[in-house]
């Protein structure tokens, strides 16, 4: 049928699989805007930080606060408990106390069993997690129990006028 | 590997007829090589069909179907959604380039006969298609509830009053309340969801019916064997390379346009206790709106109206003609369809101008035409086979039917380019762009950051003492460029995130003026000439003899002068002021549409690739083609 015709199959395949090709990509483009539009819109992304005063939590007070949704414990630690928690490193996820806060006074802890989640309660040497029991000092540090790992310790820094901003800025 | 790939399909091929499927439908199903451009707007029907509905999933996943948020919900995708515009511009310019792809390819039906034995099915399960379009159409123009969304729904669930003896009931269970409220705007939704999924089901029945009684053709006749040629890769390469163009063009709209699209009323929230000045429907069901309109009692209306979308369905029985290839070879018919499209035309501007005796009259002329032609087609059409047969044409149907290169007349073209033109000229009536432009002031904008950036000094400053623009916040004010300390100075104690809201308490500027001054965000589209309308309403300012501060171009406007332009002596004094007004037009330009910026530069990277794109399909197809003998004449 094509034998009398300019019919180069070489070069047909040639520009076959380049026009595969680009239109291969243009689908890949066009569906980048799809799965963007399913991440955190610009409003969710803009409260995306949180603001607490520091002078409102007395020595020995803990301040639950909301951070992108999630609880974050902010601890006044008392000079007995900053020396308590100086002199440990925590048991299944050694770690100095020093490296996971940025003033001795201040703990700030996400306020999440790194086990399955759960939130766990305030007791007088740390937190305890009611759901499956693992037991965390007031550096936040896995003591027992089922919880692989210490309490997360958020991104945050303090600004002027002893007030701390959470989240990266 | 292809060894592996061979056992996996051989294995395939036992369970499920993938490879007989393949082979069935597409690398070896038969279609006439002859199919102009013309042909692809079925394929094209199909794509925008898939688009709708992936933009449709997306825009859901961040709409809210409360009448209380719905409106919200919108300037949310808008504004704060990533890429949320381009999704909403998508859908909302893809419902009304479908129209224009379906329309185009029923034309193409009626103009080629393609609607004839054995084809008939296929007519008529397009025709509900149709309907089921034009239904989600319209439930979908409900969901932004907006004032034209809200009024459009009003009217057209008052049509159904005219069911006998229990219309009122039916009106009420339709909405499910006493006025379209919350109630209707929820069940639209969900119909608007659903009726897509069944429009996919019939697009099945409508294509198994294609694969089974075949393409029709230009020549209106059955090819010979060897003018049919496989489906892949010649016609997917067509179509394709077809679908490229479109893309360009409907992208054109989509990044550059999108508000062509979206009437400027429906940029104001739904007001049950108010209607807009003029409301009419969106262009693709202006024809049959004119028709509604034009006979003078509303059940009659009601029933034109609807008979005027299913008199289609009556075409095969209508057309006695057995002559083939519809208009391309019969000039009566030729002529009955050029009355006709000429009529459509002439309905959808009656249909988009305010009701008077003059387009009362021209609405009922044409209507009378629109279906007159309609039963005009039976009485002509075995007169002009006769009439076609005795002059001579006469070499016996049958052997004109083997062959396309002795026609019974010199063939015309489908009439493509008249229909485009007239598809622009509804466009443009439709949208009826001049009509409320011609009072404003005659100025340009500039719409650069810094216009923007001085005109939010002064909104902030004077305006805000009684407006709000709710839907920008500070943080906005920062990214169209202000410092940081101006906006630390604007916000005071408020949290960066807080909508920018009127320093006067809503209440408290009703008390003084006697309305709630409305809010800003999108001045700018809400009204006819947007930024010139804002230009021209802030600089008509001027004291009448009584020493009473007036506004020439809107009268009994209960806004007080606000940037003292009435109290300007001269044009010295008054030149500062109308720049401040200039630099205000820009800012709620830009207000309105912060995301223009993003949108463009997308704009240029899409048609750019898809400029490429589609050159490359072009030379592939000039490639695929190449292999194909020229049609030899018989």
């Amino acid at each position: 049928m094509s034998k009398d015709l300019p019919f180069d199959p070489e070069r047909r395949e040639w520009l076959g699989k380049l026009t595969t090709a680009v239109g291969a990509a243009g689908i890949a483009g066009a569906c980048w805007p799809l799965i963007r539009s399913m991440n955190p819109t610009v409003d969710v992304v803009a409260k995306a930080n949180t603001e607490v005063d520091l002078a409102a939590i007395p020595p020995g007070k803990v301040e639950t606060v909301a951070w992108q949704g999630k609880p974050v414990f902010v601890l006044h630690r008392t000079p007995e408990e900053i020396a308590a928690m100086a002199a440990s490193s925590g048991v299944k996820d050694p770690q100095p106390d020093a490296a996971r806060v940025q003033k001795p006074e201040w703990l700030v802890v996400v306020g999440i069993c790194t086990h399955l989640g759960c939130v766990p309660n305030r007791n007088e040497n740390g937190w305890l997690c009611p759901c499956h029991g693992s037991v965390y000092d007031n550096s936040g540090r896995i003591l027992r129990g089922p919880a692989p790992r210490n309490l997360e310790v958020p991104a945050y820094k303090f600004i002027a006028a002893g007030k701390i901003i959470i989240g990266k800025t | 590997m292809s060894n592996q790939r061979n056992r996996i399909i051989a294995w395939v091929d036992q369970r499920f007829p993938l490879t007989r499927f393949i082979k069935q439908e597409l690398t070896e199903y038969p279609t006439p090589r002859n199919l102009s451009y013309w042909w692809g707007f079925g394929f094209l029907a199909g794509f925008m069909l898939v688009l709708q509905i992936v933009s449709g999933l997306f825009l859901a996943m961040h709409y809210k179907p409360d009448a209380a948020l719905a409106f919200d919900s919108v300037q949310h995708i808008m504004r704060d959604v990533n890429y949320g515009w381009l999704l909403r511009y998508l859908h909302s310019t893809g419902a009304s380039a479908f129209f224009v792809v379906i329309y185009l390819h029923m034309a193409r039906t009626l103009y080629y006969g393609s609607y004839r034995a054995p084809r008939e099915l296929m007519w008529w399960s397009g025709q509900v298609l149709l309907l089921m379009l034009m239904a989600t159409a319209f439930m979908g123009y409900l969901l932004p509830w907006g004032q034209m969304s809200y009024w459009g729904a009003q009217v057209i669930t008052n049509l159904f009053r005219a069911t006998p003896f229990i219309g009122d009931e039916v009106v009420i269970w339709l909405r499910g309340d006493y006025v379209v409220g919350d109630a209707t705007l929820n069940r639209f939704f969900a119909l608007h969801y659903l009726l897509p999924f069944l429009i996919c089901g019939l697009v099945m029945i409508h294509l198994v019916a294609l694969h089974f009684v075949k393409s029709s053709n230009p020549s209106g006749i059955n090819l010979r064997a060897r003018d049919n040629i496989p489906f892949h890769p010649y016609f997917t390469i067509k179509d394709f390379f077809g679908l490229g163009i479109f893309l360009i063009a409907f992208c054109g709209f989509v990044f550059f346009a999108p508000e062509f699209f979206i009437e400027t009323d429906n940029n104001i929230p739904a007001n049950p206790m108010q209607t807009p000045p003029h409301i009419q429907p969106e262009w693709y069901f202006l024809p049959f709106y004119a028709i509604l309109r034009a006979v003078p009692n509303t059940v009659g209306g009601v029933v034109a109206m609807v008979l005027s979308i299913l008199v289609f369905a009556a075409m095969p029985y209508l057309d006695r003609s057995r002559i083939p290839g519809g208009a391309r070879y019969r000039p009566v018919y030729r002529i009955l369809f050029f009355i006709f499209v000429i009529d459509i035309f002439v309905l959808s501007y009656v249909g988009s101008e305010p009701l008077s005796d003059n387009t009362t009259l021209a609405g009922q002329i044409a209507t009378v035409v629109y279906f007159g032609l309609f039963l005009l087609i039976p009485l002509v059409s075995k007169p002009e086979e006769r009439w076609l047969r005795k002059r001579g044409l006469p070499k016996p149907l049958e052997e004109l039917l083997a062959s396309e290169d002795q026609p019974l007349k010199k063939p015309l073209p489908f009439p493509g380019p008249l229909l485009v033109i007239g598809a622009v000229a509804i466009l443009l009536t439709a949208l009826d762009v001049h009509a409320a432009e011609t009072k404003l002031a005659e100025v340009k904008i500039d719409a650069s950051p810094a216009a923007a950036q001085r005109g939010a000094q002064v909104v902030t400053q004077v305006c805000m003492a009684c407006h709000s623009l709710k839907y920008l916040t500070f943080r906005d004010l920062q990214a169209l460029g202000m410092s940081q300390a101006e906006v630390d100075q604007l916000r005071g104690e408020q949290a960066i995130n807080t909508p920018l809201l009127s320093m006067t308490p809503p209440e408290a500027a009703k008390e003084s003026y006697g309305v709630v001054p409305p809010d800003l965000s999108l001045m700018a589209k809400a009204r006819d000439g947007g930024a010139r309308y804002v230009y021209t309403l802030l600089t008509s300012f001027h004291q009448d003899a009584k020493g009473d501060t007036q506004n020439r171009v809107f009268p009994g406007i209960r806004m007080p002068d606000p940037l003292g332009y009435s109290s300007a002596a001269d044009a010295a004094q008054r030149r500062p002021i109308e720049q401040q007004a200039r630099d205000v037009a820009a800012f709620l330009l830009w207000a309105a549409d912060p995301r223009a910026g993003e949108r463009h530069r997308a704009g240029y990277i899409v048609i750019g690739y898809l400029a490429i794109f589609t050159g490359l399909l072009y030379l592939l197809k000039r490639r695929v083609w190449a292999r194909l003998p020229p049609m030899e004449p018989v």
